[in-house]
């Protein structure tokens, strides 16, 4: 059969297109690799999860599908999706935006041109994104309304332009919260409650949040976390339009020509190989997946991947640094009531003192007691007697740690290429992971954690620790960059409307795109910006 | 997968490591349950490494006290786990002797700081010390 739009993926930018191309009466086909992963499958384990992936995870992929991660020194390491160097993302419809916490940041005007603002620093690949925030508003309001983002409104207008007000009103402050905004409140910060998607009102005939505490790496057991699976996906299903097939591992797209596209073959868990036509091709795999798919469908006119023409495909690897600081304060300061994060700052997130870019900071999501053990606990304590029993008892109800996503500064030396000698179970050769992160991302990464560390000072707490980061390479679940958009084919993979330079009907819509990340969680940009490519694709009449 | 000697011995260092007091301890939250599940799942590649470092604290408490491990009394297992974290042993130890107490130590938490469902939690009892309410 053939359809007019064939999506690979659906994640965030997969579902949202499928939605937007099924309603605009587009025949849209939508293969995802996983299955329809539910609460009811939810086991929520501890160890196995999105959080904290110790000896698996609660979706796919299985070890059928491994990659290949180098580090700075140069050793290889086969990492299977449970280990840290994978740098995973749920494989499920929705994919992690079902088990995210479901931060619901806009980029800021500033960081759609950083290298306008800052230069190009030597070895890094910093450059202006084609299009600009005025371009990407309309999208954010749409997604804010249509998925359910509850967020200060208010406050979020003094800082983006904005028409419309979120749909619901913030998550409410938790105890940590309230301690923390007295102390940004002395500190002369700014400081109001994050954007989640996250619904604290029924919205869309679904109920508000049950503060269970288990939002990041889970499923919401009350179905209050929006993500694709539950608004973009049905409602693109809902059409008649929409055909969606899960457990359909994409092997390559399919080439007419050198410039057209003509589908995708693909193979279902019974092994069985299909080929799927479509007049428009959209390939929404994620920042790794996707470029890994483009290079192996390599034809002899694109030798080296489709849209590879400038050696740019795979290039510019990023997500987000982390720092983080944790203190404990006197008196215990835990009420439990999730999702957790609730108070953030966003005051630097530009215009620091010889810092390129920023972050934005906030408290945590509610911290899995495994995880505080594995990650939080201060070097000198020891791990086992009374005494780590002891830290345990009195730490877990006093701490607050302040983290958050530092915009990276992109170098082309992070990338994905593939690995022939390390094939999937299909045969298919895997992502190879090189590169690290640029010095400058290191900087700002140490600048902002010493905000963090005066944030928790201020909120009275009697000690503190955690270093600030110095990773090798930085993906994760915020993956992003390896497909870059610009206007200039010689220093980009696809056009500004996602279409990929030199080939009339193939694109990407997913994290691959943004040429820089902001220093927010990324998947609000994901989900608008797929919303205006699948708008663009629309109103070019496909 | 041990004998009975060292299936003492790991009682003991489960009970060192996570001791009783107010609050029950390894033992009584179920982290030897919890183990010996992990050795025979997720955890099989690290039976070797267990076996090894068992057989190695008995020897280490025969040539310092005359005795096997889990016949120490807390204060004196507690001193040889001390030195051997401290990489001060005097047996001969077949695997790295410090950073395999670490493992073991860490594999401990997972069990008792974790779901229930996994056997070393039992009741929550770990959950409940530390103020944690999984609202599910």
């Amino acid at each position: 059969m053939t359809y007019d739009v064939l999506i690979v993926g659906a994640g965030a930018g997969g579902g949202v297109a499928a939605a937007v191309l099924a309603e605009s009466g587009a025949k849209v086909l939508l293969l995802e690799r996983g299955t329809h992963f539910t609460y009811a499958d939810e086991q929520s384990d501890h160890l196995r999860n999105h959080r904290l992936s110790q000896y698996g995870q609660n979706t796919g992929p299985d070890s059928g599908h491994p990659r290949v991660l180098v580090n700075p020194d140069g050793s290889e390491h086969v990492q299977l999706p449970h280990h840290g160097g994978y740098h995973n993302n749920a494989m499920a419809v929705g994919s992690s935006t079902m088990l995210y916490g479901g931060q619901a940041w806009r980029f800021m005007p500033d960081d759609f041109r950083m290298q306008t603002r800052y230069g190009r620093p030597a070895g890094s690949s910093l450059a202006d994104w084609p299009i600009t925030y005025a371009d990407l508003a309309p999208y954010y309001e749409r997604i804010e309304r249509e998925l359910g983002v509850a967020g200060d409104s208010a406050q979020s207008a003094e800082r983006w332009p904005r028409a419309n007000a979120y749909p619901m009103p913030p998550v409410p402050l938790t105890l940590r919260g309230r301690i923390l905004a007295d102390a940004a409140q002395r500190l002369g910060w700014h400081a109001f409650t994050p954007p989640l998607l996250i619904n604290t009102l029924p919205y869309q005939n679904r109920r508000a949040c049950a503060k269970c505490g288990l939002c990041v790496g889970f499923a919401c057991p009350v179905d209050a976390k929006n993500g694709t699976h539950n608004t973009m996906i049905p409602r693109a299903v809902a059409t008649g339009n929409c055909t969606l097939i899960t457990e359909a591992f994409v092997l390559r797209v399919l080439m007419a020509d050198a410039h057209t596209a003509s589908g995708v073959e693909y193979v279902t868990a019974d092994g069985t190989h299909h080929v799927a036509h479509a007049a428009t091709v959209i390939i929404s795999a994620s920042a790794i997946e996707t470029p890994r798919l483009l290079m192996n469908s390599a034809t002899s006119t694109s030798p080296t991947g489709l849209g590879n023409h400038s050696d740019q495909l795979g290039r510019h690897l990023q997500g987000h640094v982390y720092p983080r600081s944790i203190g404990l304060m006197k008196n215990p300061v835990y009420d439990g009531d999730g999702p957790g994060v609730s108070i953030g700052t966003v005051d630097f997130n530009h215009a620091n003192p010889n810092v390129i870019g920023g972050g934005m900071l906030a408290d945590e999501f509610i911290t899995l007691p495994i995880v505080f053990w594995k990650r939080f606990m201060p070097p000198e304590v020891p791990r086992w007697g009374k005494a780590a029993k002891d830290f345990m008892r009195y730490a877990y109800p006093r701490f607050i740690d302040i983290t958050g996503p530092v915009q990276e500064i992109p170098t082309p030396d992070a990338r994905v290429t593939l690995d022939t000698s390390v094939r999937d179970r299909y045969g298919v050769p895997v992502a190879r992971l090189s590169g690290k992160v640029h010095p400058e991302s290191v900087r700002t990464a140490a600048y902002m954690h010493t905000k963090a560390r005066e944030w928790l000072e201020a909120a009275g707490v009697e000690r503190q620790w955690g270093n600030p980061p110095n990773p090798g390479l930085s993906a994760g679940q915020h993956q992003a960059g390896t497909c870059r958009m610009g206007d200039d084919p010689a220093s980009s993979v696809t056009d500004r409307n996602g279409k990929i330079h030199g080939i009339t009907n193939l694109y990407v819509a997913d994290g691959s795109l943004h040429v820089t990340n902001g220093g927010f969680n990324p998947v609000l940009t994901i989900l608008a910006n797929a919303y205006r490519i699948a708008d663009g694709i629309v109103a070019r009449g496909r | 997968m041990f004998d009975a000697t060292q299936l003492a011995t790991l009682r003991t260092l489960i009970e060192r490591f996570i001791p009783t007091d107010d609050v029950p301890g390894g033992i009584a939250a179920g982290v030897d349950t919890y183990l010996i599940g992990f050795l025979q799942a997720d955890g099989a590649g690290f039976v070797l490494r267990y076996s090894q470092t068992l057989t190695a604290l008995d020897a280490e408490a025969q040539l310092r006290h005359g005795m096997v491990f889990s016949a120490l009394s807390a204060v004196d297992a507690d001193g040889l786990i001390t030195a051997v974290w401290n990489n001060q042993t005097s047996a001969v130890w077949l695997c790295d002797a410090a950073s395999t107490l670490a493992l073991i130590a860490e594999h401990c938490a997972e069990g008792f700081y974790t779901d229930p469902r996994h056997g070393g939690n039992a009741r929550g009892t770990s959950w409940h010390s530390i103020g944690f309410e999984e609202r599910r």
